[in-house]
């Protein structure tokens, strides 16, 4: 297979997806009010502190874009599963996995990205100093790519299954555990290194994930 | 060395299985008694922790056992996949069973030695830390698994999970012992083994022995009833 | 708290975990093989 061709239709994939997305702007605006709600409840859930709040920041932000993250995946193959289009794909001249890398592209440009631009303001809410703010954006930003890859093992394995939204984030949970230890601790090498190895592991993984539960 | 092949069949596999139980059933009680005999009789009251350091003899077998029995799922499970061979993958959903149960055993048994010796029942270190996500690794695997009714399917799923877990393993295990160096400066040392005095170190190898020959023999009856269940052999009479 | 209550804890809870695991295997071959019993289907 030549190289124009995998180009063509890794463009053609992301182009898709964002144009689907675009169609449907509750599902993103949904998964980013979930994000904002879930951020929020904490400090209703114990005294407002501010010194508190300033310390469990991180740590809550990264929890709520890690569960918004899983709630965005179950809807990452689900639609294309329904319609057949998955079965094109599967059988498709280029490699699968770099079909799922195009639709984990555009699932982070369409979801993840808008989580990363918003946490500033949430790091306002808990009174993060602008260094801090900053090194959490950064954060999420080189760790929420992995969240979505690691991710998309788990959404291509609870293909079709009932009760796949609590499985699926039940089993991808478990293996986010390093990105979000490093993510909220601030390590931005150590992040970078586990979204290296992501990049390059999980659409692979994925694509074979996506073989077993259509074959 | 091509006789082994006829094994990959549950057919042949079955009785195989069947008649190696009590085999393993037998002497794992025997390890039991003499592992509790040399472990509370013959080794002595440890002058820092006096006795409730013996709880250690039932909770690092069990720890030991969670992760090795994992790792050996995960083997059984990829070569069930990679090479279609459904009694490997039979073998893989029967010791997630077995080594959830150890992963579990390890937690409590540890909070109750955790207790009266750091004076808290949970602490947020890196080995109880690691040992929790093992459980949550397991409960995935097993929830995957009864969630899909097609049990081929449910096979390769599961292997795909395990594989993908337990290369995440170490990973897992790093980014815990990193958190824990970063939020508690000087990390809490459990017990150095290496000056176990030899009574000790008896106890708790002839206890993990005990725990491992116990293993055998209940995921291979499990094993076997996977294959009934599976109509993979038929048992007449 | 006694220091035998935690020994006393850890080991009764781990026979019956094993215990348990054991008893939920001997039921789930009582159940396989009544209900294997009820067809008689050679199978090669």
């Amino acid at each position: 297979m030549n190289r124009p061709s995998y180009i063509v239709m890794f463009r053609w994939v992301v182009w898709r997806e964002i144009v689907l997305a675009w169609r449907r702007k509750s599902d993103v605006l949904s998964t980013l009010a979930f994000f904002v709600i879930v951020v929020s409840l904490f400090p209703l859930g114990m005294d407002p502190d501010s010194r508190v709040l300033r310390t469990i920041a991180p740590g809550v932000v990264w929890v709520s874009a890690l569960l918004a993250s899983m709630l965005a995946l179950g809807r990452l193959f689900a639609s294309d599963y329904a319609d057949g289009t998955l079965e094109q794909m599967l059988i498709a001249p280029q490699p699968l996995g770099l079909i799922v890398a195009g639709k984990l592209l555009a699932q982070w440009l369409v979801t993840g990205l808008p989580l990363v631009l918003i946490s500033p303001l949430l790091g306002l809410q808990f009174g993060l100093s602008t260094e801090g703010t900053r090194l959490m954006a950064v954060s999420l930003f080189a760790g929420v790519p992995a969240l979505t890859l690691i991710g998309a093992i788990g959404a291509a394995l609870t293909l079709g299954i009932r009760g796949g939204g609590v499985l699926l984030a039940l089993i991808v949970l478990p293996l986010c555990i390093p990105v979000l230890v490093f993510g909220a601790g601030g390590n931005m090498a150590l992040v970078g290194a586990v979204l290296a190895l992501t990049v390059v592991f999980a659409p692979w993984a994925a694509a074979s994930a996506l073989r077993v539960a259509v074959e | 060395m091509s006789k082994w092949y006829k094994y990959a069949s549950p057919v042949n596999l079955y009785p195989l299985a069947s008649r190696m139980i009590p085999w393993f059933a037998i002497p794992a009680a025997i390890f039991f008694i003499t592992g509790l005999y040399v472990g509370f009789v013959v080794a002595p009251t440890d002058f820092q922790q006096g006795d409730v350091y013996r709880v250690l003899f039932i909770h690092v077998p069990a720890a030991w056992m969670g992760m090795f029995l994992y790792l050996l799922m995960s083997i059984y499970a990829a070569i069930g996949w990679a090479y279609n061979a459904r009694a490997a993958s039979m073998m893989a959903s029967s010791l997630s069973i077995t080594g959830a149960m150890f992963t579990f055993l390890s937690l409590i048994t540890g909070s109750l030695w955790g207790k009266p010796t750091w004076g808290t029942w949970w602490v947020w270190d890196a080995r109880m830390t690691s040992t929790l996500i093992l459980l949550f690794l397991y409960a995935g695997f097993i929830s995957l698994q009864s969630a899909i009714d097609d049990p081929r399917r449910a096979d390769r799923a599961g292997a795909v999970l395990a594989v993908v877990g337990v290369i995440n393993l170490p990973i897992i295990y790093f980014s815990v012992q990193w958190w824990n160096t970063l939020h508690q400066g000087a990390t809490i040392r459990i017990v150095s083994h290496t000056t176990m005095a030899a009574p000790m170190l008896a106890a708790l190898l002839i206890m993990l022995a005990a725990c491992w020959l116990y293993s055998v023999a209940v995921v291979l009856s499990r094993l076997c009833c996977i294959f009934v269940e599976r109509e993979q052999v038929e048992v007449i009479g | 708290m006694n220091p035998a209550f935690y020994v006393w804890g850890s080991y009764g809870l781990a026979l019956l975990a094993m215990c348990g695991e054991v008893l939920a295997l001997v039921r789930r071959r009582r159940a396989v093989r009544h209900a294997k019993s009820t067809e008689r289907v050679m199978r090669p």
